[in-house]
């Protein structure tokens, strides 16, 4: 799919919990994403497009997960079914599929492009799910998952749902050690992940963005080759050892 | 000469519209939503001697019709601009650039400004000489008559390709400040570029950039803009590119009506890539709209009201 402009109409903004929505939007054109890319919406009232990550899609509806974090999230979460929001698409490097990826953990809102991973890579080998949440109410998505088929492990930083803890803690039960690996969530839980884990992983960060396709490097990282990127378009998919960590807050 | 063409230094550019420094990268992340062949010109990314990472993230914030950036000048630098960028740009790009140069000395803008001179790809040679997002110490030479001046005096001595000195609206006069470089050997001006400002966090307090402060772009800044056109037109005899906040052909209208020759576009291509590709498809429509017979007729219409 090549880079368009494409008005969406709203056909679903509901609520999964107090904050978290997931927003049904449909196209006239075709949709084609790899998981980990992004849309960028422009809300009314508000400046600069809110970069999203696609939590699913199929030939012209798309899904998107997201949390009240600010005014324009809040905004967004009052659209209505038959309003159209101007999205700009598709963006960034998803994942790259032709890499082994065996494992799939997301924290928090970064299941969304998690479940579009999954969804992918389902049929084609076994794979662990790993999803951590801050607690039993902030869990969406379950069923979704959980109707993929595939070995899921939840947790909760205070266990009232799964096994205690964050990701670490869900990574602490293998009985095997994690070959290959994909993550998306906070950039702490990313990290630890990175230092904790010798092995291949693919992480998709996010950043607060100016255009979200390489126009205004208003969300360049430093990366261990001494090379900046940009989030937006190099990313938000990097390999994990080429983030330079230490770098990022 | 057409109804949108303007002459700038000796080369005539289709249209007046020039998407601005660090909105536009050198032009290839835009050749994938459109032809850039359309534009008039554009302003590459400011680029410096040597790489630069620039400011830490967060580098971007909003407000009201606008937004804040502290980049920082992150840039290739020199060489890879040279050697990689522009000879990629040069595979589809068949117009002109303008080189926005940035530095830290006088000798390094100088040095800087040598290299792109000597690119064909390059129409004209664009001093930065005012970008507040980098902390260096002393005063920005855009703050000072005397060092503008020296500036640009030290890098119009060394090229052959004509020079815009893009001023900053960070300035108490900025007619003076025109006038100066105009006095050192700018063969035009770019008025003007990011104002400075700053937003902090409702739940914490904290800066929302790292760097504290950023510079504001976008359709708040317009009527500064437009205030900073109007007073150097009326201090200098040199062409000058109006800057801040375009984002319709009306916009462009009024812009050209108070002095620019032609216009940069920035903080627009971020929210919209195709808007500039927008503007020079709606120009004309608007043009006869007013019944203004050519972009050239109209500039500096607005000049001779008022006292100032």
């Amino acid at each position: 799919m090549d880079n368009c402009c494409a008005m969406g109409t709203i056909i679903q903004n509901k609520a999964l919990t107090d904050s978290i929505y997931e927003l049904k939007l449909t196209y006239q054109q075709k949709l084609d994403f790899i998981p980990g890319q992004f849309v960028n919406l422009k809300l009314d009232g508000f400046y600069l497009r809110r970069p999203i990550s696609v939590a699913d899609y199929d030939d012209h509806t798309l899904t998107l997960i997201y949390k009240v974090v600010g005014q324009g999230t809040d905004a967004l979460s009052k659209y209505q079914p038959g309003q159209t929001i101007d999205t700009l698409m598709p963006l960034g490097n998803g994942f790259d599929l032709s890499k082994p990826i065996d494992t799939l953990i997301g924290g928090g809102m970064g299941i969304a492009p998690i479940y579009g991973l999954t969804k992918a890579l389902k049929d084609h080998h076994p794979l662990t799910v790993i999803l951590g949440f801050r607690n039993k109410d902030e869990i969406v998505y379950l069923q979704q998952f959980q109707s993929l088929g595939v070995k899921m492990i939840i947790t909760t930083d205070d266990g009232s749902y799964g096994i205690q803890g964050n990701v670490m803690a869900g990574i602490d039960t293998f009985d095997h050690p994690i070959q290959t690996w994909a993550a998306c969530g906070p950039t702490i839980m990313m990290k630890s992940l990175s230092q904790t884990l010798n092995t291949h992983g693919q992480v998709s960060l996010e950043a607060r963005m100016g255009c979200g396709f390489g126009g205004c490097m208003g969300c360049s990282i430093q990366t261990t080759s001494n090379q900046s990127k940009r989030v937006c378009l190099d990313g938000p998919v990097f390999d994990d050892k080429e983030v330079l960590w230490d770098s990022l807050k | 000469m057409g109804q949108l063409e303007v002459n700038l230094s000796g080369i005539t550019i289709d249209n007046p519209i020039i998407p601005a420094s660090g909105t536009f990268g050198y032009g290839i992340e835009y050749q994938r939503f459109y032809d850039i062949n359309i534009l008039g010109a554009f302003s590459c990314k400011g680029t410096t001697l040597n790489p630069r990472y620039g400011n830490p993230l967060p580098r971007i914030a909003e407000c009201t019709s606008g937004m804040l950036n502290a980049v920082g000048l992150q840039n290739p630098g020199i060489d890879h601009v040279i050697d990689v960028e522009l000879k990629e740009l040069a595979t589809f790009y068949h117009k002109k650039i303008f080189a926005n140069v940035s530095g830290f000395s006088i000798d390094e803008y100088v040095q800087t400004a040598m290299r792109f001179d000597s690119c064909d790809i390059v129409g004209w040679i664009e001093l930065n000489i005012s970008c507040p997002n980098v902390k260096h110490g002393g005063l920005s030479f855009g703050t000072s008559p005397d060092m503008a001046a020296e500036v640009t005096n030290a890098v119009k001595s060394k090229i052959h390709k004509p020079l815009y000195v893009k001023l900053s609206p960070n300035v108490s006069d900025i007619a003076t400040m025109a006038k100066a470089v105009e006095n050192g050997g700018a063969d035009g001006l770019v008025v003007g570029n990011t104002l400075t400002g700053a937003r902090f966090d409702l739940a914490t307090g904290k800066p929302i950039l790292t760097n504290i402060t950023g510079g504001l772009s976008g359709p708040a800044l317009f009527p500064i803009a437009l205030r900073c056109v109007y007073q150097c037109a009326k201090a200098v005899d040199i062409p000058i590119i109006g800057c801040g906040g375009i984002t319709t052909a009306q916009d462009v209208i009024e812009m050209i009506s108070a002095g620019a020759s032609a216009v940069e576009v920035g903080a627009a291509n971020l929210v919209d890539p195709y808007a500039c590709y927008q503007l020079v498809q709606s120009l004309p429509q608007w043009l006869d709209h007013y019944n203004i017979e050519s972009i050239q007729s109209l500039t500096g219409r607005s000049l001779h009201y008022g006292n100032e």
